[in-house]
């Protein structure tokens, strides 16, 4: 993991090298491989990545254009490249463990905040799964896209998208399953505790990648924090009165605050990739 | 249809005659991506796209026909080196036994048949 990481930065040095023409032609192909590469090894990826970037800055050196050198049809060698590439379980299991926890830990905690409310376990797990392949395909419609020149193509895409986020939020609402725990008290301070411990871990090691990290595990403190002290038994009167309401409508505010701070960040994440 | 089906054919010997070129490359000494393209070209395939090389090379090593290794290069930075392995050599010896034999086909019929000007 670490080396697919410091390939990323040897690689974002590296294409300052590129001349502006050069730079976008790489940089479509890149974005395509990284979205296309799901299942595919990280480190082996970014080691390709890293080989073509060399041999283009070296083509470019002796006054040869990257498509001239590389190729006209990118997409098709990018396919077989990609085709090639070994598939790795570990690297896949792992990404999809991010998301689904990335989930957990997102949309659970502020439930936490009313210790008699239910955890719907089936709809976490659920929802969990639907994130994961939410992810893939938007992973996919990204790919789609980098070399995507009919408009009508595009703006299908989007609709597919926006209508897949759509039906999640909703969903995300209305399923219900069986599977439901309570965990007021001592087991609800704990397991706060420990979704708070891993989203640590996973925020100290992937903060350098992901900027809007910060923000997200800002709101997890804030989450957390207030889940625990409400259920000390010292502020259990507080539940008792209308303060419950007032609280859940603070809350609300501040996470809608948060998502619009994320919605600007993830804006200009992919302006720069453009 | 037709016309997909012997681009297919034609691209599958191509790839087939480069990655055969490869190895004769990948033989005489280590090289890196960049170096293999320059080889190429120097054999006339000056007109292949060069992006070719990358998937080749990588189901090449897949087969385990070659090793690659990153080294520090003449200029400096270090850079992906390919070897060639005892597979490696064993498919370069039956690739110019066949390409050998095809040629010598293919001319022997040109040389025999190939000529318009029969009546």
């Amino acid at each position: 993991m670490m080396k697919a990481e410091q390939l990323i930065e040897q690689n974002n040095e590296l294409r300052e090298k590129l001349n502006p023409k050069n730079k976008k032609y790489y940089e479509n192909l890149l974005l395509y491989i990284r979205a296309k590469a799901v299942f595919q090894k990280d480190e082996d990826v970014e080691t390709t990545l890293l080989e073509i970037l060399n041999d283009l800055i070296d083509a470019q050196n002796n006054g040869q254009d990257a498509e001239d050198y590389f190729g006209k049809d990118p997409e098709q060698l990018a396919s077989e490249i990609i085709d090639n590439l070994p598939k790795s379980f570990f690297d896949t299991f792992k990404l999809a463990c991010y998301i689904f926890f990335g989930y957990i830990a997102f949309f659970s905690i502020p439930q936490m905040i009313d210790p008699n409310s239910k955890m719907d376990l089936g709809r976490i797990v659920l929802m969990g799964i639907t994130v994961f392949l939410f992810a893939l395909i938007i992973l996919w419609l990204i790919g789609n896209q980098a070399y995507q020149k009919n408009k009508l193509v595009t703006a299908i895409n989007y609709s597919i998208l926006f209508i897949l986020f759509l039906a999640f939020v909703i969903g995300g609402f209305l399923i219900e399953t069986p599977l439901t725990i309570h965990l007021p008290g001592l087991s609800g301070i704990l397991t706060i505790i420990g979704i708070f411990i891993i989203s640590t871990v996973i925020y100290i090691i992937e903060r350098k990648n992901l900027p809007f990290l910060s923000a997200v595990y800002l709101y997890e403190i804030g989450f957390s924090i207030i889940g625990i002290i409400i259920r000390i038994p010292l502020f259990e009167k507080y539940l008792y009165h209308d303060h419950s309401q007032n609280l859940a409508r603070i809350v609300l505010i501040f996470l809608v605050f948060i998502l619009i701070i994320n919605v600007r960040t993830i804006w200009k994440i992919l302006k720069r990739n453009k | 249809m037709g016309t997909k089906k012997s681009q297919d054919i034609s691209s599958q010997m191509l790839k087939g005659i480069l990655q055969g070129c490869l190895l004769i490359l990948i033989n005489q000494k280590p090289y890196y991506g960049y170096e293999i393209s320059q080889g190429l070209s120097q054999y006339g395939f000056e007109d292949v796209p060069k992006g070719t090389i990358y998937p080749l090379l990588i189901s090449m090593e897949k087969k385990e026909l070659i090793f690659s290794k990153m080294q520090p290069s003449k200029e400096g930075p270090k850079r992906k080196y390919y070897y060639i392995t005892d597979n490696g050599r064993k498919s370069l010896e039956s690739f110019i036994n066949q390409w050998n034999n095809l040629s010598l086909n293919v001319n022997k019929l040109i040389n025999e048949r190939g000529q318009n000007d029969e009546s």
